[in-house]
């Protein structure tokens, strides 16, 4: 199982999380799928992708845990908080879009594109019926195609708005 | 118009290549650094789950042995009740059924318990450990296990081997049982057999048979050898100090290294053997809550006899034989 699929663990798990903590969530991934190794289904893959993402959950709700602890003791003295680089910290108009999605429908849409799954995969990572991802994906497609356009109104308002100092 | 949009956000993958595969030692390392916790609760939802699939193939045994009982009893009621009282008659062909403990059967099912291992019949009747020298009397000392004895005394972890429990139990002869058992299941130095060794049981203390050819130096224990996956060699000394005394550790002198565990006067102690040699390399001693060294290798204790089979020296037989868990019952004459 190792051989056959840590390279796409692990490629599904640094698309999402640092580098600097990827091959760490990646070894997480194999230690639980070997304590679980009875549950194991015939189609291995995308069990250790619902492991991995269940671990990069966790992982997330760890660091916001810890960030606002780190608020919390440091309030008053220091004002900047550093957050982990995101993956959609980026400058394309199409990534900002898919940044504002919520997680869910963010996740429907990169197991397809990123990852390559298939829908009855990327249903099977999600923990849901190959019917219900097809809805969501097309839902999500819509939700980032309105984000895009929004996006594009909010382009062409600023540009159409005159300068503050004219309006002076 | 979708298919554009998925190929567009195919184009910013950010990782859009197949990485090459992590190698598989941080998982081995996590694999080995498994806390005991997570194995026992492993090892318990293993049991629970081995139960429940047993379970219902022993209740369906039961009530299939139980219908074929009834009807067999039915079926003999032509035959005399008194026909077995007399020695000439042909023997009654009723069968009483054989009476079926549906959790002893699930129990019996799960196979490889550490109970059955220490009743073996072929591993509880060989003589003292390796700790006896050469020309040491090996003769057979049947053990009788006390069910009620067989605990875990603790679990440590060995590079490239997971994390290994060590089992013990008295004997009704005072002797010494004890097994390890790797994170598979398997008990060391029997089903796989990986390394060199003495196999897991029940031993008798020295104190028993060691009587004028044995230093009575207060450790009985058994070697084993384990190879880890990454060919790590590992010798295994694992037994009890019979010893009044309470023993709260027991360290190797030529290596420095303290015993994994040390608990009820038992300890296994794990030593990467030189070289090839798996032989008797340790050199143990014992000391007590204080600090106090109350046992060395070699060195006879107190109120025992201090020669050895050339010497000719004689058993002064005033150490009882060490029953370690219960010392109500062993060690009165020790001094």
């Amino acid at each position: 199982m190792y051989r056959a699929h840590c390279a796409t663990v692990r490629t599904f798990v640094h698309r999402r999380v640092h580098a600097a903590v990827a091959d760490d969530v990646v070894a997480d991934v194999f230690v639980i799928a070997w304590r679980r190794l009875e549950e194991a289904p015939g189609d291995e893959l995308p069990w250790l992708l619902a492991i991995a993402r269940g671990m990069l959950a966790n992982r997330r709700r760890g660091e916001a845990r810890h960030i606002a602890l780190r608020d919390r003791l440091a309030a008053g003295t220091v004002t900047a908080t550093q957050h982990e680089p995101e993956v959609f910290d980026r400058e394309s108009a199409l990534m900002r879009a898919l940044g504002s999605l919520n997680r869910l429908d963010q996740e429907v849409l990169l197991l397809v594109a990123w990852d390559g799954l298939d829908r009855t995969q990327a249903a099977s990572v999600l923990g849901i019926t190959t019917g219900l991802f097809s809805v969501r994906l097309h839902r999500a497609q819509r939700q980032i195609k309105r984000a895009l356009a929004a996006q594009q109104d909010t382009r062409e308002q600023s540009a159409g708005d005159p300068p503050a100092v004219e309006a002076l | 118009m979708s298919d554009d949009l998925l190929e567009q956000l195919r184009r910013e993958n950010p990782v859009p290549e197949r990485m090459a595969a992590l190698p598989i030692e941080p998982v081995l390392a996590r694999l080995d650094d498994e806390p005991a916790t997570a194995c026992r609760s492993q090892d318990s939802r293993r049991s629970t789950r081995r139960l429940s699939r047993v379970l219902p193939v022993a209740l369906s045994v039961a009530v299939v042995l139980a219908v074929a009982g009834v009807a067999l009893t039915l079926g003999g009621h032509d035959h005399p009740a008194g026909s077995s009282t007399n020695p000439a008659a042909p023997p009654p062909k009723h069968v009483t059924p054989r009476r079926v403990n549906p959790a002893r059967i699930a129990r019996e099912n799960a196979h490889d318990t550490p109970l059955q291992l220490f009743e073996s019949p072929s591993l509880n009747s060989m003589g003292p450990g390796t700790s006896a020298g050469p020309g040491a009397p090996i003769k057979p000392y049947p053990e009788t296990v006390i069910p009620s004895t067989v605990r875990e005394l603790g679990t440590f972890s060995l590079a490239g081997v997971g994390t290994v429990q060590y089992w013990t139990a008295d004997t009704r002869q005072h002797g010494v049982c004890g097994g390890l058992r790797l994170p598979d299941g398997v008990w060391v130095q029997l089903q796989k057999n990986p390394g060199d060794g003495s196999m897991p049981g029940c031993w008798p203390t020295r104190a028993q048979t060691g009587q004028g050819a044995l230093i009575i130096d207060g450790f009985d224990y058994i070697t084993s050898g384990v190879i880890g996956r990454q060919g790590q060699r590992w010798m295994l000394a694992y037994g009890a100090v019979s010893v009044p005394e309470t023993v709260t550790r027991v360290r190797d002198t030529d290596s420095g290294i303290d015993a994994a565990i040390v608990s009820d006067n038992h300890f296994v102690i794990a030593l990467h053997p030189t070289g090839n040699d798996w032989g008797d390399i340790v050199h143990l001693e014992a000391f007590d809550t204080a600090g106090r060294r109350i046992a060395t290798q070699g060195k006879a204790l107190p109120g025992t006899p201090t020669g050895n089979a050339s010497a000719g020296m004689t058993s002064g037989g005033n150490l009882s034989p060490a029953r370690i868990a219960s010392r109500s019952l062993g060690n009165a004459g020790a001094t």
